[in-house]
Order: C-alpha cells, then structure tokens, then sequence
C-alpha cells in the first residue's frame, strides 16, 4: 500500500478492504469512547449505526450491481437504450438495452464513453459567474445568487422594454428528452420571448417529404432486412447509425444489392456492392436522371401513380422536355451506362428502398434534391411498403403531452405582433393560442450571430441557452463572437468549459442522463426508452426543468405571477406527466413503470409507413406536384435546381464524426485514447500540386475564416474536395471546422421547422502549407 | 500546537471555500495560528486563481480529489481511493453529507477527518484511533505534494494560494505521531 | 470436452467503429493511454482504400503463449477453456511479457507498476455473460467462438499483416474484408 508506512496505518488499510474489521473497527471505537471524542460537527458528520458497505472490482459479478435504465438524448439516429450499472452510488458501466432489438444489449464508441463524461473532472460543478467576458476570471456563486442576478434581468427588462422580447432563447440538440422541452416551457412561462427557431439538422429534408406525402414519416429501419434493393444515399451510418448496419448486411445476405451514393468513400461505402462517388449537390440531377431512363424504358410503375400520385404526368412531361439521361450523369459526374444499369436494377426490385441522408441535403438545393428521390421511390411503386419507402426520418412516436413544454405565459404578457411560423421540427402546435393576440418574435436559428446583429425594438439583452453549445456549432463563429459583444448578459447551461461557456456571464451547471429523469424517442427507430435517475445529481448540477423551476420560485418571490412555471418541481413526477393514453397506446405498455423492466416499440400496422397509401397532402395523393411548395416559393414539381457557385478553390465538406456528435464525447480523454486530433483530409494529387504531404501542418481557408491542423493524404475524398469531421476537441484545441462554413440557407426548412436549414455542405475553401 | 503548526481545520476550510469571504476567513485563521503568510489586499483576485485551480468552470488546474492522484487516472473521478476513503470515514462513524455528490476524497474532507480525529486524540488514548490518524497521514503525503506541484506550476496562479499549499505541506511533513491539535 | 475460446474477427462486417474498444473502456476503466482492445487500419498495401478495413485486436490467447513461458513470476496462466491469464498480483512489472508477446499486446501500466492486458473478460464469462467488446459490437464482426467447434471454411488464422507464428498458435480467427465495386467522378 503505496499510502501507508507504520504498522499501524497498515492494519488500518487491510481493514479498508474488509467489511466485517471496519465494523468490528468502529466498534472498538465505540466502546472505548474515542468515537464519541470525534468532534463529529466538521465537514464530516456523525452517524450512529453501523457504516455502508462499499469496496469495487472490475467486473463484480451480476448481482453486485443495481441496474438502471437511461437513455442517449444526443440527437442520433440510434438514441440507445441503456443498462446502467450502479455499485455504492457509483456509475460503474453502462451497455445497450437488451430488450430491443435495434441496439441489441450493445451501444456505440460514444456511448460506451458516457462514464467518463460523468466523472470527468472537468465538469462544471457550480453556478459562476464570470467577471468580464472572455476574461477567465470566474466566482463562485449560489443557484440563489445566480437566480436573483437572472431574474433582476428579466424584471429590469419588461421594466425598461415593456415586454420580454429581449430575452431570446437558443435551444437544440444536446439533450433530446421530452421533459427537456422545458427550456422552451421556462421562456413562455415568463411571457412572449425572442426564439431561435428552426434546426441545423435537417429541415429542408422535412420540409420536402411534407410537400411530397404530408408528413416526414419513414418505415422501421429494422425492416430493411427484406428490401432487395437499398441506396444509401448521402448517409453514413458505419458513423452515423451503427445499429442499423445489421439490417443492411441481414439484406445482403438474403440477396438484396446495396449502392451507396456519397461524394466520399466513406466506411459504409466500402461495405455495400458497389459505390458511386457523386458530385456534391448534383443529387436531384442524378435523381432526374434516373427518373428519365425509367421513364424511356417503360419501367414506371403506372399503376401506383395512376392510383396514388397527383401531378404525375405534369412531371413526366417536364423530365422529357429538360432532362436527358446525359445530361443527369454528366453533372453527378458519373458514367451513363452505369447510372441506366442501377435504375433497371432499382426498377426490377421488389422492394427497394432508398435511405435519405441528411447530409445530401445540406446544399442551396438540399429540399428540392430530396424531392426528386422521393419521386423515384414513389414512381417505382416503392412508398408504403414494408422494405422499401424513402426513409428519412419521422416524429411518428413523439406524441408526448410536453407538459413542462407547454406553460402560459403570466397574465398582461405584451409580445410580439407580426405573423409567425412553427417554432422548430419538434413544435405540435400544442399550447398555441389562436386567440392570443402577442406571440414571441422568432428568429433564424441558423443565423444567430446575423439575427443578433440585426436585432432592434428591442435587440437581444438577455441570450439563454440550453442544450447547445452555439459558438463551436453553429455557423460563422467569428460572426457569432462579434455579435455576443452586442448581448447584455448571456447564460449558458452546460456540462462543459466549452466555447460557449468561454463567452457567459453565467454558467448554470447541468445534469448528464444518468442524474436525470426522462423519457426518450428516436426519428429513426421506434422504440421508447425511460430514463431513471441512477445516481444523485453530482455536486450542483440541476436539470433544465429544475432550473426553470427554481427561477420561476425566485421571480414570483421578486414579482408574483411573474412566471408561471411550476415551482418544487419533482423531476421524476414531471417525467411521468409526458406520458398519455396515446403513448400507453401506440407502445402497448399500461403504465410508464412497464419500462422500468426494459424498452418497448410502437404497434406499428405495417413495418412501412403510408402502408394504407393515404397521404397527408392536401389531396392525400402523393404529390409529384405540390401547390403548397410553389405557394412557398418553390416549384411545384422536384425541377432541377442548380447548386451553389463555387467561392474558392476546392468544395469542402464538414459532416458528422465517428467519435463524436456534434461538440460532445470527443472531449473526453477516452476519446482522445482512440482519436488524438482532427484532421484534413486530402487527396493525394491536390496535396502533390501544392506540395503538401502526409501529416503536414496545413492551412484551410476561405473568406469566413481558417484552421490550421493536420493533412491526412487519402483518395476517398475527390481529387477537388476537403474533408474534415466536425467536433469538439476539448478546450486545450481550437478546432471548429464553422470558422469556415457561413450561414448561407438551404433552400427549405422554413414550412415546417419555422427557418431555412443551412448549406453546410455547399462551401468552399482553399489549403497550403504552414512551416511546422 | 506550536506557533508554525496552523490548525489542519483552516487548511481544510480553505480549500472547501466557496467564495472569496470564506476563503479570506480560513485564511485568516492560517494566520493566526501563526503561518508567516503574505498580505492579500485583494480576495476577489484570490478566488478568481482559487476557481481556476480547483472549482471550474474551465477544466481543473489542479483539481483537489485524492483518486486523481492515487488511482493513475486523473481524468476520472469517484474512482477506488474515493471509495477507500468514504470506508475510512465509515469506520469512523462520520459520513459526508454531500456524499455521491462531492466526492468523499475532496482535499477539504479528508483534512477534516485528519482533524477531527486529532480532536479526539486530545482528550482520549485510542491505539485505533491513532491508526487511523498515520494511515490518513500516510494517504495525505502520498498525494499533496503532486497535488501542490500541480498548483505551483499552474499559469496565472496567485502567489496567496502557493503560499496556503506550501504551508500545507510543510504542516503535513511536520507531523509527528503525537497529536498536535 | 472443455472449451477453447477465441475471437472471430470478421473484417467484411466491421466498421472500425471502435465501439469494442471503448466497451472494454468502459468496463475496466483503463487510464487514458492504456488500451486493451485496439481497431487497426489495414494498411493500404493489403487493401487499397486507407482507414476502410479494420482489425479489431485485443490478446490472442494462444495455444502455447510466449508471455507465460517468458515470465519470471509466473503471473500468467491459461485457464482449461483457452483464456490466458495475467495475474497483477503475482506480477513483479519486469517487463519481459512486453518483449516476448510476438502480437505486442501486454502493456506496462506506470501507474501500478505492472504488465495488464485482455482478460477476455473471464469474470463475465465466468457468469454466462459475453465479453464486453463482444456484446458492445454492433455489426456481429467480433464475436466468441469455441474453437472445438468453430468450422467457418472462410475465417483463417494469419490474414496479410497479422504475424505468421504457427508455433505459438494465436487463436484469433479472420475473416477477409470485401471490396465494392467503384465507380469514381473523373475530375
Ligand atoms: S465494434 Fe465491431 S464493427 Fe466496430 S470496430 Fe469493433 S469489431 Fe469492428
Ligand atoms: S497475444 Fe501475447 S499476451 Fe496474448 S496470449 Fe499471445 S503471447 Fe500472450
Ligand atoms: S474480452 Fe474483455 S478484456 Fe478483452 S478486449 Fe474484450 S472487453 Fe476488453
């Protein structure tokens, strides 16, 4: 024993492995009285009975554990379930849900990582304050002394303003469970707000599959196992989606054909049968171009779009008079035969299926590009049925109450008057008043630094955000930087000392899954998981919902009727007011307490959605041509629409990390054990042209900003395309690949989500050499 | 107590401090033990390199958990010392309120003991008793002085806290097996 | 007849997601630095795209393991169903496992002043459960299999860039990574 030398301290550390001579310890100490001689009023506080038992092994047998389950919230397409393994209070290991049977009793890299980010050191532990921005210099505050502060702004606000528009609100991904929905809950129940709405993520996509069947709703992932035929297009899931991988090997085996359709060989390009390596944002060209051959060869399926399409022949019609096959090929920049090959093959299948990734719409063209897939899905008799469909996503088992979402806001709110849209993707349209006659201000989620900028009567005075961190994930950072300056005070709630946290006044320390009562979904599976509380929140970590009740506890003692969020919350009885009829329904389950035993999946009437082909659309057709899009600005049919000009040398692309969602796990040290730094990946020619070799440091630039990191030589990327993988490396690494990406929109998004998505994927950049 | 032994009670209130007041009172009563410290005319500065070390928000200096230091893996907290410990307390018949919280090898805490224990000592003989207090002893210098290197080769540390955990270790070297408190 | 345990890697399903690896993590809470399971790349050479095929290795438990013969404080041995042992307690951190291992899988820990490396998770087998990275694996390329019944015609024993070392018999089992058809942009 490294911490012990006398003899006496010796017998002291072999008792400390042994239950039974600690007992027998104390008690000697009890009888001799020294025990009774311990001031016992330090820190450390008396007890009288006997001790708890503790001591930990590695893997300490089956019984030695409590097991919890808990959820992963991180906005991705596999939102595990998770088993928890809890030993003395301590979150010893976590593994998947063995009850379902998408994740299959395992998790992914970055799930496996979750002890750390619970123990990591380097959590935020206490309430601060930061006494001069950006300056480092932080104090130590109560929750009471931070409330007071935050609320003394509210109040100061409706005072000076006299409304709360100058309180603005951004709020995403970070955590994804419906008692999260809170935060949004927390600003109504102070009054009318300014709200970033919109998503990053995936909103032109949502909005296409509106235009096109009504609804964005896609079939369970599982049931790819029967397609014949599946194109992968603009997805990654070996990254993104690990545990739907085995639906698409389960097809191969059973004989179906896998192409994957990616301007990058990515990891799950070289796993299917063949790879086309497309030209970025030329997706609808291709579409168009396939749609054109099946179209020449007889191949469409006439009789689902006679009985199910409105609008068809005025498409058909367009693709003759301005689409040829050639020309479709040669802009995706791929070999004609090879294109007319696929399409027959896609044609003669039964079912096939193609997966929609949210990359491949992250393009000036994004929304209507994902329209014309959904057209060749549609046109080959592939919607609603079990093993095909245009999978994309679906909010089809999001039903909750969003009860702590949904709060009034207090009596003589005076808001905003001008019309407004949906208030992101998630936004039911529950709690809007029709008869109110404030709302809140909405602004472009994806353009906060602009929106900031621009913001008068009364600009943003008070900036709250919640599950994400803005400065390293959203676009333009210099831009976002620069416009903080203009915000009076900024309050972030976070696990992390990340970028944004750098830029509060406030930090108000948050709670990981584990510390935590809720209840989750996924977009892509149909599983519902609990989420228990499996260990006390560690040091003053609060939740969100327990943070917006302890500020409304505070301004109803300052104002009352000020908030009307409820005070004294209980966070587990909060969770278990999101359940409803509905949900008990659709899961077969009686009570949310039949989770506690394991996940349960919606009672689907079809693996696939649209199965009875009635469609959401206004004609409940599916509509190759969509009044409502051309309403909206767009054409009416999935016309070709040209993609973004080219601003610098060299396209680059920022999508989504192996190790990584968005700014979270790649921080921890783990992470670090099996990914040390970021890299730019580059072809080799490219590099050779500018004398660039591998592990070089080099320079990526353009007019937005830069980043210096390292060259990774490789021919998966096209020869005129940078790759690097968003994230965030922790604070001892300045990468942030949206020093190079702007905010220029997607063309859709805005019909549903409330803003335009971003084209993260239409930018562009130039690279040299720095000398090391 | 000797006039250069400050009380191990205002070392391990010093670092539990959660402001600059409560950090000015331990320090004082360092002082006045009779610890040659230097003057501070400003706590807020104090608390500000305070913070940086071993509160946060940004990630730890010199975070103040014994397990960092003990267990080879210092980016994990709760870890097998943490649990050593808590069973030390245990034996003892004290627990932690913030426990599961605040892990129980916090710096604060096991100095606490340290004293409570030596408070015992003062008024009874207990061989136990004085087991426990050259294990605790043993543990402490076997993870301060890595502790304290972190703190004295942080950049922008205020010289104040050097001084506290120069004191520190000069307290926990001079220790003898007779109870000074 | 007892069992023989050993890991089927098969690289036409893995990912290289390290998920596996992280799984291990995160039940043995190895300190940053120290991994037990590793995910490869195969280099180019062997398959000619770079970072798309993976093997995931962790100890090979072989037949007739050089760590065991070369320790000088018999801190290693094999259990009746193949897994081979390293017993920290017994260990004097001599290093010489680290030379002998022909695969390079024991690791010295400064910390704790001794060799570690893949238990293959006896304790959880030992309780009818899989190893961790097997479980955690989400494409089935890595699982366990007894080698007294495993009769997979394609899986091998030394793929290209695995160490060629019959004698010490590592009981780790292949399967070949595929490749896709391509069809590239001329740009
Ligand atoms: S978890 Fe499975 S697929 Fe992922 S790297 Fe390991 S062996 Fe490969
Ligand atoms: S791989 Fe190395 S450590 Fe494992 S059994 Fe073989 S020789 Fe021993
Ligand atoms: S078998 Fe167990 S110890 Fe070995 S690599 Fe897998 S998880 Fe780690």
């Amino acid at each position: 024993m490294h911490e012990s030398k006398s003899s006496g301290a010796q017998n002291i550390a072999l008792a400390l492995g042994n239950n039974l001579s600690r007992r027998s310890f104390l008690k000697i100490l009890m009888m001799t009285g020294a025990a009774a001689a311990l001031p016992g009023t330090g820190l450390l506080r008396s007890f009288s009975q006997e001790g708890p038992v503790f001591g930990r092994a590695t893997f300490a047998g089956p019984g030695a554990y409590q097991t919890f389950r808990n959820a992963c919230p991180r906005n991705c397409y596999d939102t595990c379930g998770i088993v928890s393994y809890v030993k003395d209070g301590v979150l010893e290991f976590v593994e998947g849900e063995p009850t379902s049977t998408y994740t299959n009793g395992g998790l992914c890299v970055k799930g496996y990582a979750y002890p750390r980010t619970v123990y990591s050191p380097d959590r935020i532990k206490y309430p601060m304050r930061q006494v001069g921005r950006g300056s480092g210099n932080w104090e130590r505050i109560s929750w009471e002394e931070a409330l007071d502060a935050i609320s003394g702004k509210i109040l100061e606000i409706k005072e000076k303003d006299g409304s709360l528009l100058g309180m603005a609100l951004t709020k995403y991904s970070g955590n994804f469970g419906i008692t999260h929905y809170g935060v949004e809950g927390m600003l109504s129940s102070l009054g009318y707000t300014t709200r970033f709405v919109g998503t990053p993520c995936w909103p032109a996509g949502i909005d296409a599959q509106n235009y096109d069947m009504g609804n964005m709703w896609c079939n369970d992932p599982e049931d790819m196992a029967q397609s014949k035929y599946i194109i992968v297009w603009g997805a990654n899931p070996a990254y993104c989606s690990v545990h739907s991988l085995k639906y698409i090997y389960e097809a191969k085996k059973r004989g179906a054909k896998v192409v994957v359709i990616d301007p990058v060989l990515t990891q799950t390009a070289v796993k299917g049968d063949e790879y086309w390596q497309i030209k970025p944002g030329a997706d609808g060209a291709l579409a168009l171009a396939m749609s054109r051959h099946l179209i020449d060869q007889g191949l469409v399926s006439r009789e689902w779009v006679a009985a199910n399409g409105l609008g068809y022949d005025e498409y058909e019609a367009y693709i003759k008079a301005n689409v040829t096959v050639e020309w479709g090929a040669e802009q995706a920049g791929l070999p004609v035969d090879v294109v007319k090959r696929v399409a027959e093959e896609f044609a003669a299948a039964d079912p096939a299926t193609i997966w929609i990734g949210y990359g491949m719409q992250r393009h000036v063209n994004g929304g209507v590009n994902v329209r014309a897939i959904d057209a060749l899905v549609a046109m080959t008799g592939n919607v609603g049925k079990p093993g095909g469909g245009a999978r994309y996503g679906h909010l089809f088992t999001w039903g909750f109450n969003y009860n702590a979402m949904v709060q009034a806001a207090p009596e003589g709110s005076v808001g905003y008057t001008g019309a407004t849209g949906p208030k992101g993707e998630f936004d039911t349209g529950q709690g809007a008043d029709a008869a109110a006659t404030y709302t809140d201000r909405t602004f472009n989620i994806n353009k906060i630094g602009q929106e900031i900028l621009d913001a008068q009567d009364p600009p943003v005075r008070l900036l709250w955000i919640a599950n994400k961190n803005v400065v390293s994930q959203d676009f333009d950072k210099n831009k976002i930087v620069k416009a903080f300056e203009k915000v009076e005070m900024i309050v972030a709630v976070d696990l992390f000392f990340n970028p944004t946290v750098e830029q509060a006044d406030i930090v108000l320390p948050t709670v990981t899954p584990f510390e935590d009562w809720t209840v989750n979904v996924s977009y892509w599976h149909y599983w519902l998981h609990l989420n228990e509380q499996a260990i006390k929140p560690l040091f003053e970590t609060k939740s969100d919902i327990e943070i917006a009740s302890a500020l409304s506890a505070v301004l109803n003692a300052k104002q009352p009727g000020s908030c009307t969020f409820p005070q004294n919350i209980d966070a587990k009885e909060m969770m278990i007011k999101e359940f409803n009829d509905g949900i008990y329904q659709l899961f077969g389950i009686t009570s949310w307490e039949d989770l506690r035993k394991g996940a349960a999946k919606a009672k689907l009437p079809s693996s696939a959605s649209w199965s009875d082909l009635k469609f959401a659309t206004p004609s409940g057709k599916y509509e190759f041509k969509s009044e409502i899009a051309q309403t909206n600005g767009h054409t009416a049919l999935p016309e070709y629409k040209a993609g973004r000009e080219a601003y610098a040398p060299l396209r680059l692309l920022t999508p989504h990390a192996k190790h990584g969602l968005h700014s979270q796990f790649q921080n921890l040290d783990w992470m670090h054990d099996l990914n040390p730094e970021p890299l730019v990946y580059v072809h080799p020619r490219t590099a050779g042209a500018k004398g660039i070799v591998d592990g070089d440091t080099v320079r990526v630039f353009n007019p937005t900003g830069e980043i210096r990191l390292k060259a990774q030589l490789t021919n998966n990327v096209p020869a005129d395309t940078l790759l690097m993988y968003e994230a965030w490396f922790g604070a001892k690494n300045g990468f942030n690949v949206n020093l190079l990406v702007d905010d220029v929109s997607s063309d859709m998004g805005a019909y549903k989500t409330g803003s335009p998505g971003v084209a993260i994927h239409d930018q562009f950049a130039d690279i040299e050499k720095v000398a090391a | 107590m000797t006039a250069q032994t400050p009380s191990i009670l205002h070392f391990s209130r010093f670092f539990f401090a959660a402001n600059a007041a409560e950090l000015q009172s331990a320090y004082e009563g360092l002082a006045s033990d009779g610890a040659p410290l230097p003057v501070v005319t400003d706590w807020r500065e104090v608390a500000f390199s305070f913070n940086r070390l071993f509160v946060g928000p940004r990630a730890l200096q010199a975070p103040p958990y014994a397990s960092l230091y003990l267990d080879g893996d210092d980016t994990r907290l709760m870890g097998a010392s943490t649990s050593r410990i808590r069973q030390l307390y245990a034996m003892l018949g004290l627990a932690s309120p913030w426990q599961d919280r605040i892990p129980d090898d916090h710096l604060a805490l096991e100095l606490d003991a340290l004293w409570q224990i030596e408070q015992a000592l003062a008024t009874v003989a207990s061989p136990q008793l004085q087991d426990a207090r050259d294990y605790l002893i043993g543990r402490l210098r076997a993870w301060v002085p890595a502790f304290v290197g972190r703190i004295q080769a942080a950049p922008q540390v205020h010289p104040v806290i050097v001084a506290v955990a120069d004191a520190l270790t000069r307290a926990l070297g001079r220790v003898d097996p007779i109870a000074v408190c | 007849m007892s069992k023989r345990y050993a890991f089927h890697v098969n690289m036409a399903l893995c990912i290289g997601c390290d998920t596996c690896a992280m799984a291990c993590k995160n039940q043995y809470h190895q300190e940053a630095g120290i991994v037990w399971r590793k995910v490869y790349p195969v280099s180019e050479a062997i398959y000619p795209h770079r970072d798309r095929a993976w093997m995931s290795l962790a100890c090979n438990h072989c037949d007739n393991p050089p760590c065991l013969e070369g320790c000088p404080a018999s801190a290693y041995t094999k259990r009746d169903d193949g897994v081979v042992v390293h017993h920290p307690d017994l260990c004097i951190g001599c290093q010489q496992c680290l030379h002998t291992c022909p695969f390079g899988v024991p690791q010295y820990n400064p910390h704790t002043k001794k060799a570690e490396k893949c238990s293959l998770c006896w304790e959880r087998l030992d309780a009818g459960l899989q190893p961790a990275c097997v479980q955690g694996c989400p494409t089935g390329a890595l699982t366990l299999v007894d080698l007294e019944t495993f009769d997979d015609p394609n899986a091998i024993q030394f793929p290209p860039g695995f160490p060629h070392l019959p004698e010490v018999g590592p009981s780790t089992r292949f399967t070949l990574p595929e490749q896709p058809k391509i069809v590239r942009r001329e740009s």
